[in-house]
């Protein structure tokens, strides 16, 4: 299973990803799917298994999220459905 | 069934892949069998490369330090080779590892976003083109050899220009595809349908 963050901009989004590849925390980036907004943005993805120090890093950090979702499906049919 | 001998040794890439196609356009109209001798892994799998990419039959034996790769054309194959001038439908280039000039952080970020779109595509592009800065990309360390990966398995080919991998002394770190050079590169940008150039 797979956790998707999204953010309240960009500079939030470069922060986080940082702050991940820091910690050895594995991520990939990808652009911020259609149905979950119509703003051009970077979201991180993030298997299951860091989902909580991930969300713990970003707290601690400060860094504000605009949503987290967990990611079902795959291809033209995954859908998120809203976690945090 | 005429056959042609080329000695390729001592030759660095492109050279032996275009004595190869030198002898095979000697074959017109007829067609028939060329062998080339070289010394290297490098050119058996560029020479391979080139014969399977205009639909010669190819194959390959190793002798010592010598390899001979046979390629069989014949009149038919020939023909067709000519008439489609090995296409390739859609191709993107990447001579960077970043996408974009301005904020380097932002273009790193950008470019990851950019690859694993490439990923969600219903038609993947058929080939990945990928040097200078790009060849860091496709080298251990990458942050998108997971998406690269992806696309291979759907088909994508994957290209690093070898002297960019060698400029920066990554040439063994290679993680995907395979090793190309300016020829191939200029070839297949000119006979492709589309050419899109990640900038």
């Amino acid at each position: 299973m797979t956790y998707l963050f999204t953010f309240i901009n960009t500079h939030n989004a470069i922060t986080a990803s940082h702050l991940f590849e820091t910690e050895k925390l594995p991520v990939r980036v990808m652009p911020l799917p259609g149905q979950l907004g119509d703003a051009c943005g970077i979201c991180l993805r993030v298997d299951a298994d860091y989902l909580q120090q991930a969300f713990d890093l970003i707290k601690d950090h400060g860094i504000t999220t605009a949503g987290i979702y967990k990611i079902i499906g795959s291809g033209a049919k995954q859908v998120y459905e809203k976690w945090h | 069934m005429k056959t042609v001998k080329v000695e390729a040794l001592n030759q660095t890439c492109p050279l032996p892949v275009i004595a190869a196609k030198k002898a095979i356009k000697s074959l017109t109209p007829d067609g028939g069998k060329v062998d080339v001798v070289v010394d290297n892994d490098v050119a058996v799998k560029n020479i391979s490369k080139m014969a399977n990419g205009n639909g010669y039959q190819v194959s390959s034996d190793t002798e010592g330090e010598t390899r001979t790769v046979h390629i069989t054309a014949t009149a038919d194959m020939l023909k067709k080779a000519a008439a489609h001038g090995s296409i390739v439908a859609s191709v993107y280039a990447f001579g960077s590892k970043t996408l974009g000039t301005g904020d380097d952080e932002l273009g790193s970020i950008l470019l990851k976003s950019y690859i694993y779109s490439l990923t969600q595509l219903d038609t993947p592009p058929e080939q990945m083109l990928f040097y200078n800065g790009g060849a860091w990309l496709t080298t251990e360390g990458s942050d998108v050899l997971e998406d690269l990966q992806t696309l291979a398995d759907k088909g994508t080919q994957i290209n690093t220009c070898g002297t960019c991998l060698d400029f920066y002394g990554i040439k063994d770190k290679l993680a995907i595809g395979d090793i190309t050079n300016m020829y191939a590169i200029v070839e297949t940008l000119n006979t492709a349908d589309k050419v899109v150039t990640a900038q």
